[in-house]
């Protein structure tokens, strides 16, 4: 025999999983929204990938794409604001042989939850990551956030919003222990698919940033590059994706990147205009945090006692020396 | 012919010694010229003793005194004239502990010991410099001494390191399943009638909450909840493979840290010959059985996917047959120690390593060389063939090495213990039968320079190829015949005389008394042009007549005489040469196909190159001119192949003919975004397909309006709304207006 017995035997019981098996509930995003195209690749990648539902735990922060979890039938966690990354950082080292998946909006991510998001990349604990990115608060009615463009008129920016947007990647690329880098654009499925698909296969902390249009408060945002193909940068490489020969006729800009070539991913991440798409940076060499840690280790009842009486200990009032004699009294 | 070279050729043709003649005599008590400067080896220093460090990896678990005591004077040693002092003295000490290490004992006790008999007659300040060497060498283990017993004392020590290893991670594999499935069982008791008595809930609550509770009604609504206990057979199931998970007594003491008891466990899996080995092995083979089903079934049920009608009929039918070899890895490794009797024992071990049984066989080999061979004697090498018969077998991790290199062998010693498979150590300790007043040492040194005991590795599991299995680089000189050591004597008229000496096979053999017929020694008074040196006379045997062969050698007071070779010892040396050719070969050192390849390539490239230049200059003769320096064929018509590619391309880009609009209303599928404009506007026509992907699944569920409002609002607009279908449709022309933006 090859192979251990019990992978042999649980060959023998396996079954296939279809679209339905991952799907719960009809989303309700506008229409148009790009949420549903990250939705529809997530869902093929685990129908592809033959992933077993309870092995999954899709965990979000708030705000539209952080419904994530509820259209998804698996374990998931619809956290609170910014926090989607330590709880499911907490997920992973309870539970490190579940398949982590964080939905996190711009807003959620860029703004209140980066702290949370620095230290998760150091962290680099073994789980995807994706940034919708639509660049406005669309569940409260239309406020700037962090990737929001310099000029946006918002309800808290009537006259139009002061700062130039902040860019994920390049912030995601200058923390240290950053090991997978990766975006795409929600009208190209294909694209979206190939990079999640790649990010869940890295051992380590996956950084995907979708841009997405928001259909409701910025319709006519990346109208150009919808339109205009030589505005978007295929990047290409045998370590990064491939792309079909429909979408190869279709973006003809394409440039050759090595994802391991961590300088140049910097000045590719810094482009707009074309908006690159593929895999930035790679670096499987970044030890995991949940391995170096040894998460998952059995933790037998004795030890589970004794380290609730250490914590439990710290709450005790001790007697002093003379607690004795005064009780006597 | 001189009468000097007749006797000579007659003792290498015939093996006799004609009588009368005097220049001819019996070999005396001789050895290898190269051996003259070894006499004291206690004296020296050189990698014996070594030191088994126990809390190392495999790869770190050997030591040799000097090593350690080197790094330790590099660390604490001052400069100038106080670090020189230091290191006499320290180095006096390690003369000390290596005339010691024959008794063994741990380096600590032996350390002292030395210590306490140099201290009286030592100098000031020796002491002091011993202690702070002592305290720079972190390290301690048992002292070995190159001998019958270093290698299974060392390939032992490993052994034990890299089982504690293996085991360690079976170890927590099985105590991560008992807790689990300890857990399966606590939590079926919870769900259970008596888990959700009144009583039970009060107990799981604790007396200080008690009085909060109504354990009753809790009780009650606890009834009411789905699911109840497991079934008998599955609890029953559990039970059983709980109960084996348990009983494993190495990996209890290894879980416990236990060391006596892992020593006990240990030492049960240790053998002196292949039979023992092999009946132990049937009384274990139902207990590993028994332990790999009971570690898959505990893994099925706690992933919860046991499933009796497929899992069942297997497990009933598993037994001790069914096991492979990734089941036969899972446990621990039997160790036999088997010392080379003969061709009998020999034996006995190929069957025992081609039987594909976890076990790890080492075989010390004392004699490399034999007895005489019957009739004309000579040496048989009987005892250099067992490691090089092993690798036929194919699947096995074979290590042949001489003990003089053991230190340089713990990595590889633990990759051969680690390997998933039969592993064998053929070591050559030097300890039997040889040249007198030779220390094992230098004798088990000797055999690998000699290429009567080369060493090398073949590791299955380095890749599917040759080449990333073999490995001979652990050999002096490896590309060369023979080792080539420089070597300078007097001669009779005191001059001072250079030169290089082969170390060949019959320089072995030579100090050998078994084989002292086979030589004859020759003094330099009688030495002529004739005689040639062994390693010489294999390379090209002389064509001329009288040429003997010699090797060269030096009695007890350091004379030197050539020794005349036998044929049988020539035939012998001959053997050993083939043989090092063929690991050779083996290892990538020579490939004789890739050079006979590379030589008929270069042959074909100047003959190609020739013919272009001859073709230059008859056609410069032809027109006239002085002929042009002939450029490489290559080059010449690489250029005109390169051209046309590229006209196919263009072609069929220029060929490629437009796709005409399509009368039917249809969507590019594979760029849809599944964003639900579409099935917002008519579910009905529109559907998504397996992939979550738009299509139109029924153009007559709806209108041509619906169509160019379904294409309009499209995102990335990938929605073509075709020709109406129905001519009545009221506004057509608007819409088809409308639709042209999406033909």
């Amino acid at each position: 025999m090859s192979m251990p017995m019990h992978e042999c035997l649980l060959q023998m019981v396996e079954e296939a999983h279809s679209l339905e098996d991952y799907q719960s509930g009809v989303p309700r995003w506008c229409s148009g929204c790009g949420d549903n195209a990250v939705l529809a690749a997530v869902q093929r990648l685990c129908r592809d990938e033959n992933l077993r539902p309870e092995k999954l735990a899709f965990v979000s922060g708030i705000g539209c794409a952080s419904r994530f979890p509820h259209y998804m039938r698996t374990y998931g966690f619809h956290g609170i604001h910014g926090r989607a990354l330590p709880i499911a950082e907490g997920v992973k080292m309870a539970r490190p042989d579940l398949h982590v998946f964080v939905n996190t909006g711009d807003g959620d991510c860029c703004s209140i939850g980066a702290a949370h998001w620095l230290h998760a990349i150091r962290y680099n604990m073994n789980m995807t990551v994706v940034l919708h990115d639509n660049h406005v608060y669309g569940l409260t009615k239309k406020q700037v956030s962090p990737t929001s463009p310099k000029g946006l008129r918002s309800n808290t920016t009537p006259h139009g919003s002061y700062l130039d947007a902040m860019n994920p990647l390049t912030v995601t690329l200058g923390v240290t222990n950053v090991s997978f880098v990766a975006q795409a654009v929600d009208w190209i499925p294909e694209v979206v698919h190939a990079v999640i698909k790649a990010a869940f296969h890295h051992q380590g902390f996956s950084f995907v940033r979708i841009i997405q249009r928001c259909p409701e408060f910025l319709p006519k945002m990346w109208e150009p590059w919808l339109h205009d193909p030589q505005k978007t940068l295929l990047l290409e490489h045998p370590d990064g994706i491939g792309y079909s020969a429909g979408l190869q006729k279709i973006y003809k800009n394409r440039q050759s990147h090595d994802p391991s070539d961590i300088h140049r991913a910097r000045e590719i991440a810094s482009s707009i205009d074309p908006v690159p798409v593929g895999i930035l940076f790679r670096d499987e060499s970044v030890p995991c945090y949940e391995d170096i840690r040894e998460a998952g280790k059995p933790r037998p009842i004795e030890m589970i006692k004794a380290g609730l009486e250490a914590e439990l200990d710290k709450f005790t009032v001790w007697p002093d020396a003379d607690e004795p004699a005064r009780s006597a009294v | 012919m001189d009468a000097d070279v007749k006797t000579q050729l007659a003792f290498h043709v015939l093996g006799r010694n004609p009588a009368g003649a005097v220049p001819v005599q019996a070999v005396g008590p001789v050895r290898p010229a190269l051996f003259a400067g070894f006499r004291d080896l206690a004296a020296l220093r050189y990698d014996y003793p070594l030191v088994l460090v126990s809390e190392a990896e495999p790869a770190e678990a050997i030591r040799t005194l000097r090593g350690l005591i080197d790094a330790a004077l590099q660390q604490v040693a001052p400069r100038g004239a106080a670090g020189e002092r230091m290191r006499r003295q320290v180095l006096r000490l390690e003369a000390e502990i290596r005339r010691r290490a024959a008794d063994g004992g741990r380096l600590s006790a032996v350390w002292d010991a030395a210590v306490a008999a140099l201290a009286p007659t030592a100098d000031d300040g020796f002491a002091a410099s011993v202690a702070a060497v002592r305290a720079a060498i972190t390290v301690d283990g048992e002292l070995v001494d190159c001998g019958a017993a270093a290698p299974k004392r060392v390939v032992g020590h490993i052994w034990r390191l890299v089982q504690e290893r293996k085991l360690a991670g079976l170890a927590e594999r099985v105590e991560t399943l008992v807790l689990k499935l300890a857990d399966v069982l606590l939590a079926d008791h919870a769900r259970s009638e008596a888990g959700r008595a009144p009583d039970a809930l009060a107990a799981a609550v604790g007396p200080g909450l008690s009085t909060l509770f109504d354990f009753g009604t809790m009780s009650e609504l606890l009834g009411t909840v789905s699911g109840g206990p497991v079934s008998k057979r599955r609890r029953r199931r559990i039970e059983a493979a709980l109960a084996v998970l348990e009983a494993q007594p190495l990996l209890t003491a290894l879980r416990a840290r236990d060391r006596a008891a892992e020593e006990r466990a240990l030492a049960e899996l240790v053998f002196d010959d292949c039979a023992s080995a092999l009946a132990a092995w049937r009384r274990q083979r139902p207990a590993l059985a028994a332990l790999v089903k009971a570690l898959a079934i505990a893994e099925l049920e706690i992933e919860g996917r046991y499933d009796e009608p497929e899992h069942d009929p297997f497990f009933e039918a598993f037994s001790e047959t069914s096991l492979g070899a990734a089941d036969l890895a899972l446990g621990p490794d039997m160790l036999v120690c088997v010392e080379d009797a003969g061709a009998a024992t020999r034996a006995e071990v190929l069957e025992l390593l081609a039987a594909g049984l976890p076990v790890k066989v080492v075989v010390p080999t004392h004699d490399a060389l034999g007895d005489p061979a019957p009739g004309p004697g000579g040496p048989t090498l009987a005892g250099t063939r067992l490691a090089t018969m092993a690798t036929s077998i194919d699947d096995i991790f074979v290590m042949q090495a001489s003990a003089a290199s053991l230190a340089r062998c713990g990595g590889r010693i633990g990759r051969g213990l680690a390997y998933a498979g039969p592993a064998l150590f053929s070591v050559y300790t030097g300890a039997g039968t040889g040249t007198p007043g030779v220390p094992a040492y230098l004798r088990a040194a000797a055999a690998v320079e000699a290429r009567v005991f080369p060493s090398f590795t073949y590791d299955p599991s380095g890749g599917p190829v040759l080449a990333e299995r073999w490995d001979v680089a652990d050999n002096p000189q490896p590309e060369a015949d023979w080792s080539v050591h420089h070597f300078v004597y007097e001669n009779a008229e005191q001059q001072r005389v250079v030169g290089d000496l082969a170390f060949t096979a019959a320089d072995l053999v030579v100090g050998d008394p078994r084989h002292a017929r086979q030589f004859a020694l020759v003094p330099s008074a009688h030495w002529s042009d004739t005689m040639v040196p062994v390693d010489v006379w294999l390379r090209q045997p002389p064509a001329g007549p009288g040429a003997v062969p010699y090797v060269t050698v030096v009695d007890a007071e350091n004379r030197l005489y050539r020794a005349i070779v036998s044929e049988q010892v020539m035939a012998a040396t001959r053997r050993c040469r083939e043989a090092w050719h063929r690991l050779q070969e083996l290892g990538d050192i020579h490939n004789s196909w890739a050079e006979r390849r590379s030589r008929a390539e270069q042959a074909a490239r100047e003959a190609a190159e020739r013919e272009a230049a001859e073709q230059a200059a008859a056609q410069a003769v032809a027109e006239g001119r002085m002929p042009e320096p002939a450029a490489p064929a290559a080059t010449a018509k690489a250029e005109p192949e390169a051209a046309p590619k590229s006209k196919p391309a263009a072609k069929a880009k220029a060929a490629e003919p437009e796709a005409a609009p399509s009368p039917d209303p249809w969507i590019e599928t594979p760029r849809c975004t599944s964003c639900n404009a579409c099935l917002q506007v008519n579910a009905r026509m529109f559907h998504y397909d397996g992939n979550q992907q738009a299509f139109v699944a029924d153009v007559a569920a709806g209108t041509f309006r619906q169509l160019v409002e379904a294409a309009e609002s499209c995102p990335v607009g990938i929605i073509h709304p075709g020709e109406p279908r129905n001519p009545k449709e009221p506004d057509l022309d608007a819409l088809r207006a409308r639709a042209k933006a999406f033909a």
